[in-house]
């Protein structure tokens, strides 16, 4: 098994340098006019609205895979919660167990509020800015990260995350489904109106998306942290 | 109008919801309801005229800038297949899964399982389909370490080295195909990958296939299976062999014959077949556990199909597509069972079942029935479909049919022998007592006994769809 994965891994490689090398494998390659960014760049403020128009890739032409990424997260934060509890040798036991200090968890639960407040900024400029609802939703979710790492005494309202997180799931299928029966008869279809380009209430239900992908990564990733650091005081627990 | 969307949607929305239930039942129910749907959705497909395939697209953005879906007979017919041995599964697990364990999230992740395998079926895109198959790909390391033990733990983490290194193999190919289509969607990539250089086609597809190659177990990349799928709780083991592996052959398959249709697949992919059935029935004959011996037999049955599937005529397609739909059927009905077996004695080796089936009456017979189709006695649909794949075979013309035939007929003296062996064991006497100190009932609860029913109609009843199974390939 190992052998089989190095071997797949050199071959790989060698066939890549012998690729760049030797210039083999060469085909023409579109120019950037024939390809579909042009005709994205072409269309996308009439059709998206957004300013930012990799945001307006990412949430309403390719909006179906953003879907598709969020369930990946959703399934992965549900695996890592499923297999947590089964960690029992310490592994965590370091990071959970050092009590912080008084100025650290002071200084960190005064942090909490502003990285909270940058992460909302990214989410809500997601289709005028880079940003969005995947790294404001991680920086959100770092804030209550910092709390847990300096001191254990945060306790985190695991019920409330779970409603949310569910509920910014439905909200995005809830989304597609007005599309689905609006007049334009398809799923995830930008029906809300457009507003006043470069705005912040612009874009359609792009930053509804992107506030639904917020509230759901934050949620998973809290929830995972949460897991990690039961996982983490068990196994404390189980070395006394 | 009912939409294909609703495949992907339906259990995503359960899934999402199903995490919140926290009573055992709550979960079971949606789950059970959520399976039923889709089954109905299926059914409502199945029955469509779909003469000219229904596509839809996202967002009301045509490809190649957004993505589509197509619904076309063969995606119905697996679909139907999917839904149905799905709802099956979870009504086993029903009374499989044990009481005390939280079970919201074990059937979230099935239920994404699902969704994942719909999509794959569904989309036209090849990035779309990365993604769903990257869903497929985790929510199986998950449901495989399900059990949380030692070997269960070593089986999903071989099982998530290979699959990663294969989903990279797979985006490599895509940016590929995407550096001379300028499009992600199927239909422009094969038109573009017809004009392109023949060698960087290769290339292409030999990434793709090897990528895609992993999720469906074919020759060289599926020393993943036998653990995951021996160590998974018994209803995934189902699920695994019963449809998702299958799946993501005819995925494989679709795409190799339409998007790579400039170079010949077909003979390597029949080799690597040939090969395939071989070392998976030899390494099946050696094993002493039941769930083991099956999931080896897996590895040899997709090597069967793939034979078929690559003879490239109408016939071999036809003959692949029904044995397909079959091994879902008796592999579903064994890995059930066998689960069963663990749970009522204990014990995983075939020797400690001894006198199972005169102590289990109901659930011995239809084993016995599940293990004769496999290996293809008549009256039961394996025999139909193993006749078909071989008299495709000997009229195909094609290299290394005559080959392939003695290699099936070879595998199939080899199941025969090694199930046999299993079925002798169930009906021998019990010689240590292991199985008489099981106190309390024996048979199998009453939903897994409904559960293995339906796949047992499917074995017994199935040379009557014969004539429904499509075999069209095409986007």
């Amino acid at each position: 098994m190992r052998k089989l994965i190095g071997i797949l891994l050199i071959g790989g490689f060698a066939f890549y340098l012998i690729t760049v090398g030797m210039g083999l494998f060469s085909a023409e390659s579109r120019s950037e006019l024939d390809s579909v960014g042009s005709e994205i760049l072409a269309t996308s403020p009439d059709l998206s609205g957004a300013a930012n128009t990799v945001t307006a890739v990412v949430v309403q032409y390719r909006g179906f895979d953003t879907l598709g990424e969020v369930t990946v997260l959703f399934a992965s934060a549900l695996g890592v919660s499923m297999l947590a509890m089964a960690i029992r040798d310490g592994l965590l036991q370091d990071l959970f167990d050092d009590d912080g200090g008084f100025v650290l968890q002071a200084g960190s639960l005064a942090l909490l509020p502003f990285i909270v407040l940058v992460g909302i900024y990214i989410v809500l400029h997601g289709h005028l800015s880079p940003g969005g609802g995947f790294p404001g939703g991680v920086i959100i979710a770092t804030a209550v990260f910092v709390v847990i790492l300096t001191s254990k005494t945060l306790s985190i309202p695991r019920g409330l995350i779970n409603v949310l997180e569910t509920l910014a799931g439905l909200g995005f299928l809830a989304i597609g489904f007005v599309g689905l029966y609006s007049p334009a008869q398809s799923f995830l279809a930008n029906i809300l109106p457009k507003g006043e380009f470069g705005s912040l209430l612009s874009a359609g239900f792009i930053p509804v998306i992107y506030a639904i992908v917020a509230i759901k990564v934050a949620s998973e990733l809290i929830n995972i942290i949460s897991k990690l650091t039961a996982a983490g005081s068990a196994s404390r627990e189980a070395a006394e | 109008m009912v939409s294909p969307i609703l495949f992907i949607v339906v259990p995503l929305a359960a899934a999402f919801l199903t995490v919140l239930v926290n009573r055992n039942a709550g979960a079971r129910i949606l789950a059970l309801l959520t399976g039923f749907a889709l089954s109905a959705l299926a059914w409502f497909w199945f029955r469509a005229d779909l003469s000219t395939p229904v596509s839809v697209v996202i967002a009301g953005i045509a490809p190649p800038m957004g993505i589509q879906l197509s619904m076309d007979r063969l995606s119905a017919a697996l679909a139907l297949l999917i839904s149905v041995s799905g709802f099956l599964v979870i009504l086993y697990s029903q009374s499989y899964l044990k009481s005390e364990e939280a079970q919201s999230k074990h059937y979230a992740v099935l239920l994404l399982l699902m969704a994942a395998s719909f999509g794959i079926l569904l989309t036209r895109d090849l990035f779309n389909l990365f993604v769903f198959y990257e869903i497929l790909c985790i929510s199986s390391y998950i449901l495989v370490a399900s059990e949380e033990t030692k070997a269960s733990f070593e089986a999903s983490l071989k099982y998530l080295l290979l699959g990663s290194v294969g989903s990279l193999f797979m985006l490599v190919a895509i940016g590929l195909a995407y550096r001379v289509s300028g499009s992600l969607a199927m239909s422009d990539i094969a038109q573009a990958l017809g004009e392109a250089d023949l060698s960087y086609v290769m290339l292409t597809a030999a990434l793709f296939v090897l990528g895609m190659g992993i999720e469906a177990a074919i020759f060289p990349v599926n020393t993943w299976l036998p653990d995951a799928h021996s160590t998974a709780p018994s209803s995934i083991s189902a699920v695994l062999s019963g449809f998702v592996i299958e799946l993501a052959l005819i995925v494989l398959l679709r795409i190799s014959m339409t998007v790579f249709s400039s170079v010949n697949l077909m003979l390597p992919l029949r080799y690597m077949a040939l090969a395939g059935i071989l070392i998976g029935e030899l390494a099946a004959f050696g094993q002493t556990e039941l769930k083991r011996t099956l999931a080896y037999s897996s590895m040899g049955q997709v090597g069967l199909m793939l034979f078929a599937l690559t003879l490239g005529t109408e016939a071999g397609r036809q003959a692949g597509m029904a044995h397909l739909v079959m091994h879902t059927g008796a592999k579903s009905i064994l890995f059930l069972i066998a689960g069963y077996f663990i749970v009522r004695t204990g014990k995983r080796d075939i020797k400690s079942y001894s006198g199972l089936g005169r102590r289990m009456p109901l659930t011995g017979v239809f084993f016995v029935i599940g293990a004769l189709s496999l290996v293809g006695v008549p009256p039961l649909f394996g025999f139909f479909t193993k006749f078909k794949i071989l008299s495709a075979a000997a009229v195909s013309g094609a290299t290394g049919a005559w080959l392939g035939i003695a290699v099936i007929l070879l595998g199939t003296v080899l199941e025969a022998s090694y199930l046999f062996r299993v079925v002798r064991t169930l009906y021998s006497d019990p010689e240590t007592g292991n199985t008489r100190a099981v106190k309390g009932r024996m048979e199998m609860d009453v939903p897994a006994l409904i559960a293995v029913f339906g796949f047992t109609l499917l074995v017994i009843f199935g040379s009557f769809l014969l004539p429904l199974i499509p075999s069209g390939l095409a986007l």
